[in-house]
């Protein structure tokens, strides 16, 4: 049982590198609490309205699927398969640069995402590792400005 | 006896419950009404929302906008299903209602504490050049409705070599990508009729044309390259001197999306290595469309532009031309307009209606621009907005529901919608597909 667990977790972490698709990436595995103190990770979010979130999360956790689980209001429309940005953090200094290096589906869609900095990044594609512990991410201010051909209506 | 005495009091349980819950009545079952309807039962957990779709099945353009070989993004619509599914005494679906028809929007005004308005800003502006009215002239919405098995839509014909696209916006990239990659397609939502057609097109070159220059495409760049990485097809950049001069100098000067996009084009200039297959997509720009041309059956034949740098007209050769150059504003009867025809707004999506509050999210609210992040972000917003004038401590309001069926108008629901679906998915499966859509509805509406 103990062996099944442990071929689905290094399935799960292969898997996960691979893009586009759907096996394990439901957010099942983000539901599992650390199984001991070695496999935690500690991440910090920093909401919309500026609060921060502590969250023990732990190696292999999507930080996506992980915000979904605690109830942080992270979108992610479709589901960590690179066809949104809906899930965009801002990654605090430090740990942008031991992040990898987004591929080109993550650039693509980073273009898309509101209110873009040079530490943005998709946090569906971001999975915790030891090397990313004390992790903050921020989510981004929703923007009031919709107009995307930058016209602004008069106040009134 | 017993059972009676519990059925009344928790009879009496939900009615005290929603005593105290406002109801909103949101206008469209695409992205910007239901992301906004997502964040609107997190803020204000008691709400009861009425979702009306004049289309037969909901999810807008995510069903009958989104191409089907953009699966990925459909995946938003878990999120949606979620609303109804878990909300079952608070989140309703009134499909096959259309608001200005069959309820006025007064009705809604007065049955509702907050109207939202996201209903899409749907039709097509039209190409109006002499010859328009050609046969197998069509408009890019019109087409992206045809392969999405929108009901009643016409098909196309696919049976001559030359197709025109005149755009520079998603649409028309979607529509290159649909003619020029049907073997994408078999297993996924798009219909059989139109994948049929689709894969025996003998198109065999497009040239996509836009009025402006390369540095003014509204292209998104995962649709751009992807034409490029259709293998079976050379898809390469035509510019002139000029035009490449003004390529460079906007990507220099751009931002870091407009960088990236200007470079893949760049990435794909007409080359001997880039027009390797028999089969080729084109852009061209600079290209003013000035006629269409027809044969005695009165289909297209050839359309007319004027080469803004050459200065001098040029014809193309064409058996269909798909032209997509914009939308206008729908605006429903009864609501205030701008001079120039858009929804009059206080601020970003407060309607100036001082009899009720109704706002507006989406495309109806500021034009077909953006991507579906940007509508979910704009959803968050109006919800906020929505959250914060909502009354509390009232009678709830009645809705509409009771007037639906005094009309008679048969509406599909949130159940009847879930059957439809696992119908759709059946035959799908039947066909090694996701989904087969069901693209005539009478049947199911005339059951009762």
């Amino acid at each position: 049982m103990r062996l099944m667990l442990a071929v689905r977790q290094r399935v799960c972490s292969s898997i996960r590198s691979i893009h586009r698709t759907n096996l394990f990436l439901s957010g099942d595995y983000e539901m599992q609490d650390p199984k001991s103190e070695e496999e935690v990770v500690n991440i910090t979010y920093v909401l919309r309205d500026g609060t921060e979130k502590r969250i023990r999360g732990k190696i292999g956790d999507n930080v996506m699927y992980l915000a979904h689980r605690h109830g942080i209001e992270l979108e992610g429309a479709c589901e960590a398969s690179l066809a949104c940005s809906t899930c965009h953090v801002y990654v605090d200094e430090p740990f942008v640069n031991r992040l990898k290096n987004p591929v080109e589906e993550e650039e693509d869609m980073l273009d898309m995402a509101p209110a873009l900095q040079p530490n943005s990044r998709l946090s569906c594609q971001i999975i915790l590792s030891k090397e990313l512990e004390g992790i903050k991410v921020t989510l981004p201010k929703i923007t009031r400005n919709f107009y995307c051909d930058g016209h602004v209506p008069k106040p009134h | 006896m017993f059972c009676r005495v519990v059925a009344t009091s928790s009879r009496y349980l939900t009615l005290s419950s929603a005593r105290n819950a406002p109801r909103v009545a949101v206008v469209g079952s695409g992205p910007a009404g239901l992301f906004t309807c997502a964040t609107l039962l997190r803020r204000v957990p008691s709400c009861v929302i009425d979702v009306f779709d004049a289309a037969p099945v909901p999810f807008g353009l995510v069903r009958y906008g989104v191409a089907p070989d953009h699966q990925e993004v459909k995946n938003c619509i878990h999120g949606f299903e979620k609303i109804f599914n878990d909300h079952p005494n608070q989140a309703n679906l009134f499909c096959n209602v259309n608001i200005g028809r069959d309820v006025k929007l007064q009705e809604l005004f007065d049955n509702y504490d907050a109207v939202l308005l996201a209903y899409g800003a749907h039709r097509p502006r039209r190409l109006k050049i002499p010859g328009y009215d050609a046969k197998n002239v069509i408009s890019g919405s019109d087409f992206v409705s045809w392969y999405n098995g929108v009901p009643d839509t016409q098909a196309p014909k696919l049976d001559g070599k030359n197709a025109v696209i005149i755009g520079n916006g998603n649409v028309a990239l979607d529509c290159a990508r649909m003619i020029s990659s049907s073997d994408n397609l078999q297993t996924t939502d798009i219909p059989k009729e139109p994948l049929e057609i689709l894969s025996k097109s003998q198109l065999s070159k497009i040239t996509i044309a836009g009025r402006r220059g390369p540095q003014n495409v509204s292209f998104t760049i995962k649709e751009l390259r992807e034409q490029f990485k259709v293998s079976t097809w050379s898809s390469f950049v035509s510019l002139r001197d000029s035009e490449l001069e003004d390529l460079q100098k906007a990507l220099a000067s751009g931002d870091r999306r407009k960088k990236r996009l200007f470079q893949v084009m760049l990435d794909n200039l007409a080359s001997p290595a880039k027009t390797r297959q028999t089969k080729e997509c084109n852009f061209v720009f600079n290209h003013v469309p000035v006629s269409v041309e027809k044969n005695n059956e009165n289909f297209v034949q050839s359309v007319r532009f004027n080469d803004q740098i050459a200065q001098k007209e040029v014809s193309y050769p064409c058996d269909l031309l798909i032209y997509s150059i914009g939308y206008e504003n729908i605006i429903l009867d009864g609501l205030p307009v701008n001079e120039n025809g858009s929804l009059k707004l206080l601020d970003e999506c407060r309607v100036d209606v001082s009899s009720a509050a109704v706002f507006a999210c989406g495309w109806c609210s500021h034009g077909p621009r953006g991507v579906i992040v940007d509508t979910q972000q704009q959803s968050v917003a109006v919800a906020q907005r929505i959250a914060e004038i909502l009354p509390s401590n009232l009678e709830t309001k009645p809705g509409v529901s009771s007037l639906l069926e005094s009309r008679g108008i048969r509406y599909i629901s949130w159940k009847e919608w879930c059957s439809i679906d696992e119908e759709e998915r059946r035959a799908g499966h039947e066909m090694g597909k996701i989904r087969e859509k069901i693209l005539h509805f009478e049947p199911i509406l005339s059951r009762k």
